[in-house]
């Protein structure tokens, strides 16, 4: 290499040493002022104010339990299941009803021989959320649910609810050796809460329930009694009861 | 063919029946609790003291002379079959006098439940809470209350599928509350083994913050 190549080749060494420690002067520069401002910014919090349809103590849900109506139960050869007992009724706030948790837990499955005349009764629980008011016409995949008050709302089975014993079509038995389960619902429901009509196939709110930015799932019954006449004395009892509770998993 | 009417009541307050014990008596094992600054939670150790100093005749269910002495509840399990609380017991014992506090978050976590499925296939234990207004060193009783965020401790269990319970309680002067449980519930007993796995008796877990 000729003496000119090399002062060249400095040359260029030097340029590009003076252009990279200009570039690292920059970085370290923006650097600095980053943290200058960050010194001096003020941070603030955007609390969410809770949705609408939230009960008075601040929870999207709670269950309010029903005294259904009384049922006829015969004592025969013949099994037979009574269905449609409504149990429960739980409100959530709109949107809100995805990951809510529902207990059921049986408190006095030694009545069961006395009060359904067979010990071996089993009983089937499902969540149904209303589709539209007054009773199920044909066409609809649903099933009636009277109120206490004696209307008719047609409700349809949430097929999305799971849990440990929790079938496919949603549902769960409980019997006198299977004395609890429970349900969380997966099935999300309208985040803006849209009157119930006499009409319609999609969960709409009832109207005349007070139940305002809120929707709501009915916890229902079935009971099996099997044929035959169950051995030995039965007792007295005449009412069967159930805890229920209802619980937020969602975060 | 007889016709039977059936009333089905939700949420119905505990029943009392009894079962004669052909496998003996459990009752309720282990308590403990904790709490952030004083003592708070006076957990039943089912033998003399363990409840505050102001307080002389404290137990809801106590024997002894003031009630000094906590009693355990205790039933009779038996293989195969369901059965209820036969005798109603102490479990924790709730100063709530802070008066920097307006009220105490108070939970209850069951604290063996995997043992406790190894004897049980279910249960719900009836959970009451009972508020002491003290006068003298006496508490004068009033409960099964609702608390203050609204539960009705009346009919309130603890289940195999539920474990915790939390609730608001308010706070004031001669103010205290005992967790207790009462005759009643169920449980459904499918092994009275007490090897490693088993348990038929439920240990819990207290603890009470105080909030504004």
């Amino acid at each position: 290499m000729t003496a000119a190549a090399q002062t060249g080749s400095t040359v260029r060494r030097r340029r590009l040493r003076r252009l990279l420690l200009t570039a690292l002067a920059v970085v370290a520069v923006g650097t600095v002022g980053t943290f200058a401002l960050a010194s001096s910014g003020l941070v603030a919090f955007n609390i969410i104010t809770p949705p609408a349809g939230v009960t008075s103590s601040g929870v999207v849900s709670q269950l309010v339990s029903l005294t259904p109506s009384q049922i006829t139960v015969q004592q025969g050869k013949k099994g037979q299941k009574v269905s449609g007992i409504n149990l429960a009724r739980v409100e959530v706030a709109e949107g809100y009803a995805a990951g809510q948790k529902v207990d059921v837990t049986w408190l006095d499955p030694q009545d069961a021989g006395s009060a359904l005349h067979n010990p071996n009764s089993w009983l089937t629980f499902g969540l149904y959320y209303p589709i539209h008011m007054d009773a199920c016409t044909g066409g609809d995949p649903a099933d009636a649910i009277t109120l206490t008050d004696g209307s008719d709302i047609c409700a349809a089975l949430d097929t999305e609810a799971t849990g440990p014993l929790v079938d496919s079509s949603g549902q769960t038995i409980i019997s006198k050796t299977n004395l609890s389960g429970y349900f969380v619902v997966n099935k999300d429901d309208p985040s803006t809460a849209v009157d119930c009509g006499s009409s319609g196939s999609s969960w709409c709110a009832p109207t005349g329930l007070g139940l305002d930015h809120q929707n709501v799932l009915y916890l229902t019954t079935a009971i099996t009694v099997p044929g035959g006449i169950p051995p030995g004395q039965q007792g007295q009892a005449s009412s069967l009861q159930f805890f229920m509770k209802v619980r937020g998993l969602a975060g | 063919m007889v016709v039977a009417v059936v009333a089905l009541v939700a949420l119905a307050a505990a029943l009392g029946y009894s079962f004669t014990a052909t496998t003996g008596v459990t009752s309720v094992g282990t308590i403990t609790g904790t709490n952030p600054g004083s003592s708070l939670i006076y957990s039943a150790t089912y033998s003399a003291g363990g409840l505050p100093a102001a307080v002389t005749n404290g137990w809801k269910y106590g024997t002894g002379t003031n009630s000094t002495t906590s009693t355990s509840p205790s039933w009779a399990p038996i293989v195969g079959q369901s059965g209820t609380v036969d005798t109603a017991g102490d479990i924790a014992f709730i100063d709530a006098t802070d008066a920097n506090a307006t009220s105490l978050l108070v939970s209850l976590y069951l604290t063996n439940a995997s043992d406790l499925g190894g004897d049980y296939s279910a249960y719900a234990w009836p959970i009451r809470i009972y508020k002491c207004t003290l006068s003298s060193g006496t508490c004068a009783w009033s409960g099964p209350i609702t608390t203050a965020d609204g539960t009705d401790t009346s009919a309130s269990y603890l289940t195999n599928s539920t474990a915790f319970e939390s609730v608001k309680l308010d706070t004031g002067a001669d103010t205290y509350y005992e967790i207790a449980m009462d005759a009643g519930g169920m449980f459904n007993t499918i092994s009275n083994s007490t090897s490693s796995g088993h348990s038929l008796t439920p240990s819990f877990y207290v603890t009470a913050t105080p909030t504004s």
